[in-house]
Order: structure tokens, then C-alpha cells, then sequence
């Protein structure tokens, strides 16, 4: 049925291998700070056509607190080699952590039973589900949502000191 | 012939900015002094379920079967507004009726009314000559986007069922799916 919003960020354990990074780097990025998780795969052409905007939002809200998550789920058998998603990954710009979900774990722990990607969650900073959406247009939607959410989510910042 | 002369106003056109709207409601049964507008619900998936009359026979199952599947709506980021022309006194009397007695007593989501036939008309629910609204159904974005509408004859109601499919669906559009799963044999 999926993951119902105000859902807990699940563990990130179960990945048969991470890329820019390793679980603990991720779950500590992760922690405290609203974070996105985006399911792709190397099969899946609207994952690839949306991976800029996933790249631009990443590095333009970072200094808001946005931690951005890839798990690479294989759509067939042949999306296992794990060299081929190693390419894409550098070709396509992510620098985010990226699981490879090669087991599905992280597929079965994100409860996202009909394997969609791309799909998008959205977590805020106390690791409960804000925004659930996958394809093409699911990224507009979770993008709205961060828009939203991320400022609130900011640590107060104190008034600029006139003195200053 | 009603339906017609409801659809000549219509203001709510899928993929436009849904009509914005301020009515009472019974948020607060109590004290009726909380309206429900189409921006407080930002940032959510919001349903709006018009119906003809309070105290009629169809209504309350249709009503509180959306209230019964609540959790469900809320479970994915939806939200349930209930809208007829009645007032909101006529709603709170409705929902201190018990369900035996044809009352909609515990429903979990507001009733508005829409006692100026406004926001039937900018729906294009409104019987004009009647002054009640045919059963429309309006699924909203979370940026106010009208997304899906679908209206009823009067003796047919909606399913909340069919309603969650289609928010579902509309948060999962133009996706890719798996064909296959590690480790599952029942997938190829």
C-alpha cells in the first residue's frame, strides 16, 4: 500500500553496495536534516531526464539543510551489473549516496511494492514522510513540497546584527 | 438538462487552478466559527465531495464511507471536505444525529456550506432551479491544482475507494515499474 506520510525514515541497511559513500555517511547526513530519497534505476529513461533537477536541488538547498539519498533499484536482471550503474551514476552527476539495492531491501523497507521509479520521499528533519510521489511529474510535486517544508525546517537564524 | 445548465458556469476545468473557496464548516462543531478555504489546505491532496441535502437517504452511506476510509486519505496526504448548500446549523444538527437515524454522527472530516450556492456554481454542481448541488467529486493538488472531477446523478453515489485509486494514481503518473524483484520467484 506504500509508505503512509508521517512515516519514519526507515533503516538504510540491506544495500548490497554504496557509491559516494557508505550506509553510516548516509544515515548520518541523513540525520536531523530534511531529507530526499529518490529511487532510480538505470533502466528507467525518466529517472535519467529527471537527474539534473535531482543534481540542481541537491547542491542549490544543501545550505538550507536538504541531504539527498539515491537508491538504485534494478527494473530487470541485466540492471544488476553493478560496473554499468557505477558509469551512470558518474555520467549522470550524482554525488549524492547511492545504494545499490541489489537484494531489495531497501525496496521492501520503503514498502514501495510495485517498484516504481523514479520515486521520491520526502522527509523532514525529524525523519517523518512529508511528500510521496514517483514519475515524471512526481518530481514537480515533491519539489513543491520541499519548497514548502524547507524553510520551516531551517535552524533560526538570528537577526543580522545592525551593528555588524 | 439540469447537468447542462450546471456546466454553463463552470469555472473548474482539470489542470486549471481549482476555484478558490471560503465557506463556514463545522471544523469547529461547537463554537461553527472555523472556515474552510482552499488555501489551508496547501501543500495536501484535498477532496471535495458535494452532496444535494443534509438529512437525505443516499448522503450519509456516501458520506460516511469516505469517513469510515479517513485514515486512508490521511495515509497518503489527502484531506475530505463534505460541501452542500445547507447551512451550517443544518450540518451540525446532521452530524449529532446517530448513523441509525439517517445522521452522519462522528464523520471525520468538515462539512461546509455553501449557503451562497457560490462554490456550486464556480464547481458546475449547481441545480440552478433547485438550488442544490449534484454529486461532484474534485480531487485538488497539494498546489491547487483541480487534478480529477466527476459528477453523479443524484441517485448515484461515490466511491471512496475509486477516490483513493485515483489520488494514487495521480501521485505515481508517467513512472516506470519493475518487472522483476531479487529473490522473487513469483516476478520473471
Amino acid at each position: 500500500m506504500g509508505m503512509k506520510i508521517g512515516a519514519q525514515l526507515p533503516s538504510l541497511e540491506g544495500a548490497t553496495e554504496w557509491f559516494n559513500g557508505t550506509q553510516a555517511h548516509a544515515e548520518a547526513e541523513a540525520l536531523g536534516h530534511p531529507t530526499l530519497v529518490h529511487f532510480w534505476s538505470v533502466s528507467c529513461g525518466i529517472c535519467k531526464e529527471n537527474m539534473p533537477r535531482v543534481a540542481q536541488l541537491r547542491d542549490t538547498k544543501r545550505d538550507q539543510g536538504l541531504r539527498v539519498v539515491g537508491v538504485h533499484m534494478p527494473m530487470y536482471k541485466a540492471d544488476l551489473d553493478a560496473e554499468r550503474v557505477r558509469d551512470q551514476i558518474s555520467t549522470l552527476g550524482m554525488t549524492e549516496p547511492v545504494a545499490l539495492d541489489h537484494r531489495a531491501k531497501l525496496r521492501d523497507a520503503f514498502l514501495n511494492d510495485e517498484g516504481y521509479v523514479p520515486a521520491y520521499y520526502f522527509f523532514d528533519a525529524e525523519g517523518k514522510l512529508r511528500s510521496f510521489a514517483a514519475g515524471a511529474r512526481g518530481f514537480d510535486m515533491v519539489v513543491a513540497a520541499i519548497g514548502r517544508i524547507l524553510p520551516a525546517q531551517e535552524p533560526v537564524v538570528s537577526v543580522a546584527n545592525p551593528g555588524e | 438538462m439540469t447537468a447542462a445548465a450546471a456546466v454553463a458556469t463552470e469555472k473548474a476545468q482539470v489542470g486549471q487552478p481549482a476555484p478558490d473557496f471560503e465557506m463556514a464548516s463545522t471544523r469547529n462543531i461547537e463554537k461553527l466559527n472555523e472556515p474552510v478555504k482552499l488555501s489551508d489546505y496547501r501543500g495536501k491532496w484535498l477532496v471535495l465531495v458535494f452532496y444535494p441535502l443534509d438529512f437525505t437517504f443516499v448522503c450519509p452511506t456516501e458520506l460516511t464511507t469516505f469517513s469510515d476510509r479517513y485514515d486512508d486519505f490521511t495515509d497518503i496526504g489527502a484531506d475530505v471536505i463534505g460541501i452542500s448548500t445547507d447551512s451550517v446549523y443544518s450540518h451540525r444538527a446532521w452530524l449529532n444525529t446517530p448513523r441509525e437515524n439517517g445522521g452522519v454522527q462522528g464523520l471525520k472530516y468538515p462539512l461546509a456550506a455553501d449557503a451562497t450556492k457560490t462554490v456550486a456554481r464556480d464547481y458546475g454542481v449547481l441545480i440552478e432551479d433547485r438550488g442544490i448541488a449534484l454529486r461532484g467529486l474534485f480531487v485538488i493538488d497539494p498546489e491547487g491544482i483541480l487534478r480529477y472531477k466527476v459528477v453523479h446523478d443524484l441517485n448515484v453515489g461515490r466511491s471512496a475507494e475509486e477516490t483513493l485509486r485515483v489520488i494514487k494514481a495521480l501521485q505515481t503518473g508517467g513512472l516506470c515499474q519493475a518487472e522483476w524483484k531479487p529473490g522473487d520467484k513469483t516476478l520473471n
